[in-house]
């Protein structure tokens, strides 16, 4: 027989793993912005000494 | 600068986490696995959501503070293709979320499949939209509910849909972890159960089930091992090994993904269901023998106790537990001095769950009936006649 704790212990686990994964997306979410806002302000420089020259 | 305007970093704490509580809140005491599994879907949600928007406020700041014109801050993110990386993330995190809901929701389904769970009947515990016991499971919505009865019908239909999701999921993780697959081992199991069933011993005791009639016993046995090994298999994350069941009407075993010797006994429980498709195949008279030697044990009855097919397995199981102990053959005639071994292995512990459960639930009378040959005891080590 399966206690009622035993399956919210079951449920809270599940959750706990969603959110470990959930934040392994976050990162990678993350990376993908970190790289683009990078490349704008790489972009923003190359305008500016542009300008400069 | 765009790192000092504090947006490209993503310690900057602006949405990160501002929507999420953290997991302990989910566990309100007195309330109950239902309760608190509605409250832990609706917050998987909102942290998906949590996560979506966050993404959205980062790349709206950056591209406000970029101090390019809008039409260079688009080509940047096109020849980046930004627009499809951030939502092939946010489709796998979505799909990723819907495995992990419907985990908890076949986890519980589960429950009441196998009888294992505190509730008699399989419900619609109100979680709206995206219940299993609604048409559509991939949906979205969480809504407050009453509970009412489903068809058991339904609850296959919709378990079904769902446990694609959560199959991909697990391909995944033995593929990268093949150690915990537990699909090699099962099928081993599997295989002793038809070389079980498909005995000489065996088909001699469905001689004896079907009044002597040979050919008839021969169809049953080729049948029950066509059973077995037609069985679909399934595997549960998350959930204890003994919570695996039996669907007859769909011949699908689902187990734990666990990898352990309670394990491989419950698999074999299940495979022995699948041998006569739950009460589908139980002879008439093996039915009647099953049924008028349960005694109660003065524990909670539990609804399954009476059925013919837990009978026969528990039945089953005890056979071979016998056979592995050195109690007695399987072919051997049941006397009394196995009987007296088979109680010392009852009171050493040696006997698996079900086969104990099968001692305690079946009237002593009936031994000699079910087993050849054993006279009038009851499960008292120290009464006289079996002293």
């Amino acid at each position: 027989m399966i206690k009622r704790n035993e399956k919210t212990r079951r449920i809270r686990e599940i959750y706990g793993y969603f959110l470990e994964k959930l934040s392994e997306f976050r990162r990678e979410q993350d990376d993908l912005i970190d790289g683009y806002a990078k490349r704008l302000e790489e972009k923003k420089k190359e305008e500016i000494r542009k300008k400069l020259i | 600068m765009i790192e000092e305007k504090g947006v490209s970093s993503r310690e900057g704490g602006q949405w990160s986490e501002s929507r999420r509580e953290p997991a302990e809140k989910l566990e309100e005491k007195g309330a109950s696995p239902e309760r608190f599994m509605q409250e832990a879907v609706l917050k998987m949600d909102l942290d998906l959501d949590a996560m979506n928007n966050d993404g959205d406020g980062r790349l709206a700041e950056i591209d406000r503070f970029a101090g390019l014109d809008r039409q260079e801050v688009e080509t940047v993110k096109k020849q980046l293709d930004i627009s499809e990386k951030l939502s092939d993330i946010r489709s796998r995190a979505l799909k990723f979320k819907n495995a992990m809901r419907n985990a908890m929701l076949i986890g519980m389904s589960a429950l009441a499949f196998s009888g294992d769970g505190d509730f008699g009947s399989p419900v619609n515990a109100g979680y709206g939209e995206g219940d299993l016991s609604s048409d559509n499971i991939s949906g979205q919505g969480v809504s407050a509910g009453t509970e009412e009865k489903i068809s058991k019908e339904k609850l296959i239909e919709n378990f079904q849909e769902a446990m694609k999701d959560v199959r991909e999921i697990s391909e995944k993780k033995w593929k990268s972890e093949p150690e915990l697959d537990p699909r090699p081992r099962v099928e081993e199991i599997r295989r002793e159960v038809e070389k079980y069933i498909s005995s000489p011993q065996y088909l001699d005791r469905l001689i004896l089930e079907v009044d002597g009639d040979i050919e008839k016993a021969r169809k049953v046995q080729e049948e029950r091992i066509g059973n077995v090994n037609a069985a679909k298999t399934d595997f549960m994350p998350f959930m204890p090994a003994e919570g695996a069941f039996y669907v007859a009407e769909t011949n699908n075993v689902i187990l734990s993904d666990v990898k352990s010797d309670i394990a491989d006994k419950v698999a074999e429980h299940e495979f022995l269901h699948a041998s006569t498709r739950g009460d589908f195949g139980i002879t008439g008279k093996a039915k009647m023998i099953l049924n008028d030697s349960y005694v109660p044990t003065g524990k909670k009855v539990i609804g399954y106790d009476l059925w013919s097919t837990e009978r026969l397995v528990r039945k089953q199981i005890l056979d071979i537990e016998m056979e592995k102990l050195g109690i007695k053959k399987y072919d051997e005639k049941f006397t009394r001095e196995h009987y007296k071994k088979l109680l010392r292995s009852y009171h050493k512990g040696e006997l698996s769950r079900s086969a104990r459960e099968f001692m305690e639930k079946t009237g002593p009378e009936y031994f000699e009936k079910i087993f050849d040959g054993i006279a009038k005891n009851d499960m008292k080590e120290s009464n006289s006649d079996y002293a």
